[in-house]
C-alpha cells in the first residue's frame, strides 16, 4: 500500500483548499492525477482504493454542504465511487479531481430533486438544522461558523443552491446555469438576492 | 444612467472574478458617485467575505468505515481463487498445464523478418506450429516464434491467453515466454494466459512444468497438477491456490457454476462472451449462483442467471448490461 501512502500525503482538503491549489496546483495535483492514471492501468483495485482514501472527504463534504445531514452524504458519496467503479474501463482520459466534484455536485442536486418530487426535502433538512442548534458550541467562532451555515440553509431552495454552488463549491455562473438549468442571469440575480438575504438573516456579525 | 439591476449584475460578476474592463470600470464609476452606492456595495461585499469559511468546522467522514463499507460491497476481493481438488469437472480435461500470464514488461521483439507472428483478434483461433504442437488462441492473444523454431529450439512469446497442445520431444524443451515469466514444459500439454499489466498466473492441470522470473531456472518453481503460481511484476514466482472452474471455459465453451457469489459468476460471463456488467445495488453481488452452459449463447445465460437469481438484466449500451432488482 505505498501507493496509498504516497497519495494521502497529499489529502484533498475540501473546497476551502481548492483555490490555494488552483495556484500552485499544477505541480501537486497533476502527478496525483498522473499516478492514479497508471495505477488505473495497472491494478483497478488498488487504483480504486487509492482515488477512495484521497477524494472521499472531498466528494462526501460537497454533498454535505448542499445535504447538511453526515448519513445521508456519506451514501451518496458510496454511490459516486460505485458509479466511478461502474466505468471504471472509461476513465483514461480523466481529472480525477475535477470529475468526482462534479460527480459529487451532480448527485447531490439529483437527491433533491427527487426528495422535493417526494415534498421530502424539509423534514430531511430540519434534523440537521436543529442538530447545529442543540450542540451548542462553547467558542465563539465556531458558533458563527454554525450561524452562517444555518442562515446559508435557511435560504430559499434555489438561492440556497446557487448560493452554495458558487461560494463553496467553486463553480462559475455558467457552470451552475448549466448544472441547474437555468439562465447565467437568472444565477446572477439569485447571487445578489441570497447576498442580501444573507446580509439580513447575519447582520448581528456584519456591524 | 445604470440602473439597480445592472449595478447588482456587475455586483454579482466582480464577486465571481468573471467582469471585464469596461464593466469593472462602469462600476468603479457608480462607487464613486454616491457614498451609499459603496456603502451598499460593501455591504454586499462583507456578506460573502462573512460566510467564506463556514464550512471549515464541518463534520469529518470516516475514510476508513467507508472504504471498509465500498469494498465489502463492490469491490468484493477475488484476486486469487481456492482450489477444489476433488471433483473438478476440468481435471478431466486432456493433460493440460494452464499458464494465466500477463505482464507489463514489453516483449524484446526478435527482428520482425525471422519471426512468424500468429494473431487471434474478434475470434477464436487454433494453429498447428512447425514441430506439430497445437495452439489454441483466445481472443485478442498472440503468439510468435522464430525462425529456428523446432530444429534448435521450442521457445515461443505469448501475448493474452493460449492453450497449447505440446508435440513429445524429450531433447527439445517446449518454452512460453509471457511477459517477465518463462515456462519450460515438461509435461505434454497447456493453456497460458498472458494479458498485459496483470501478474502473470500458471495453473497446471496435469505435467509438470519449471515456472521461472528473471532469475531464470535459478529461481524456478517446479509445478506439478493441480498447482497455480503467478509472478508479479519485479517479484519472484509464489505459488498460490486457484479455485476458478472457468479458467478454461473459452477454450471447452463451457461455464461451470457452483454456489458462486454473483460477481465472480458475471465475472466469468464477462471474459466468456467480452461484455460488461454494471450494478447499481451492490447487496446483488453477494446472491450465489449454482448452474452449468455448454457451448451457451449470451441470451440464454443472461436469461437463465436472472430467473435463478432472481434479478433483472437490461441491455444499457453495446456489449453493457445493467443489473438490477
Amino acid at each position: 500500500m505505498k501507493a496509498t501512502a504516497l497519495l494521502l500525503s497529499h489529502p484533498a482538503r475540501g473546497m476551502n483548499a481548492h483555490a490555494e491549489n488552483q495556484h500552485k496546483g499544477y505541480f501537486c495535483t497533476m502527478p496525483e492525477n498522473a499516478r492514479l492514471q497508471s495505477l488505473l492501468q495497472e491494478d483497478e483495485r488498488q487504483f480504486m482504493e487509492a482515488l477512495f482514501k484521497t477524494y472521499f472527504p472531498l466528494v462526501c463534504k460537497s454533498i454535505y454542504r448542499l445535504i447538511p445531514d453526515m448519513a445521508t452524504a456519506e451514501d451518496l458519496a458510496q454511490e459516486v465511487f460505485i458509479k466511478i467503479w461502474n466505468r471504471r474501463d472509461q476513465l483514461n482520459e480523466v481529472y480525477f479531481k475535477a470529475y468526482l466534484h462534479r460527480a459529487a455536485v451532480n448527485m447531490a442536486l439529483d437527491h433533491i430533486d427527487k426528495n422535493k418530487r417526494r415534498g421530502g426535502v424539509h423534514q430531511e433538512l430540519s434534523p440537521a438544522v436543529e442538530d447545529l442548534r442543540t450542540t451548542a458550541p462553547t467558542v465563539h467562532v465556531r458558533e458563527t461558523k454554525q450561524k452562517i451555515r444555518e442562515a446559508v440553509d435557511q435560504l430559499p431552495e434555489k438561492c440556497r443552491e446557487i448560493f452554495i454552488l458558487s461560494r463553496y463549491e467553486e463553480m462559475s455562473y455558467k457552470e451552475i446555469a448549466q448544472h441547474l438549468q437555468l439562465s447565467v442571469k437568472t444565477v446572477e440575480n439569485q447571487m445578489i438576492t441570497a447576498l442580501k438575504k444573507l446580509r439580513v438573516s447575519l447582520k448581528e456579525f456584519l456591524e | 444612467m445604470l440602473s439597480n439591476d445592472h449595478i447588482d449584475t456587475l455586483i454579482a460578476r466582480e464577486i465571481e472574478g468573471e467582469i471585464s474592463a469596461e464593466e469593472m470600470a462602469q462600476l468603479q464609476s457608480w462607487l464613486e458617485a454616491d457614498p451609499a452606492n459603496q456603502a451598499y456595495y460593501e455591504a454586499l461585499k462583507d456578506t460573502w467575505d462573512l460566510t467564506a469559511d463556514a464550512y471549515a468546522g464541518m463534520p469529518e467522514p470516516d475514510v476508513e468505515r467507508n472504504w471498509q463499507r465500498f469494498s465489502g460491497n463492490v469491490a468484493a476481493p477475488e484476486p486469487l481463487r481456492v482450489v477444489t481438488r476433488r471433483n473438478s469437472w476440468w481435471r478431466m480435461a486432456a493433460a493440460a498445464v494452464v499458464i494465466v500470464a500477463a505482464a507489463g514488461l514489453v516483449f524484446t521483439l526478435v527482428q520482425r523478418g525471422k519471426e512468424t507472428v500468429l494473431v487471434a483478434d474478434a475470434d477464436k483461433k487454433t494453429f498447428t506450429l512447425p514441430d506439430g504442437s497445437r495452439v489454441y488462441l483466445n481472443r485478442n492473444s498472440q503468439v510468435s516464434y522464430n525462425a529456428g523454431f523446432g530444429d534448435d529450439n521450442r521457445t515461443v512469446k505469448l501475448k493474452g491467453e493460449a492453450f497449447f497442445d505440446v508435440a513429445a520431444d524429450a531433447a527439445n524443451p517446449f518454452i512460453v515466454a509471457a511477459g517477465a515469466s518463462q515456462t519450460k514444459v515438461l509435461g505434454t500439454s497447456f493453456v497460458i494466459k498472458a494479458y498485459e499489466h496483470k501478474p502473470v498466473q500458471l495453473d497446471v492441470v496435469t505435467g509438470k512444468v519449471a515456472f521461472s522470473g528473471k532469475k531464470g531456472e535459478e529461481g524456478a518453481l517446479v509445478l506439478t497438477a493441480g498447482n497455480s503460481a503467478i509472478l508479479q511484476q519485479d517479484k519472484e514466482p509464489q505459488q498460490v491456490k486457484n479455485g476458478d472452474p472457468n479458467f478454461m471455459a473459452w477454450k471447452e465453451n463451457r461455464l461451470y457454476f457452483h454456489n458462486m457469489p454473483l460477481y465472480k459468476t458475471l465475472t466469468a460471463v464477462e471474459n466468456y462472451f467480452n461484455v460488461r456488467f454494471v450494478v447499481s445495488d451492490s447487496s446483488l453481488l453477494t446472491l450465489n449462483y449454482t448452474g452449468t452452459f455448454s457451448d451457451p449463447s449470451l441470451a440464454e445465460v443472461l436469461d437463465v442467471i436472472s430467473k435463478a437469481a432472481g434479478v433483472t438484466i437490461s441491455e444499457e449500451e453495446k456489449d453493457v448490461y445493467r443489473i438490477s432488482r
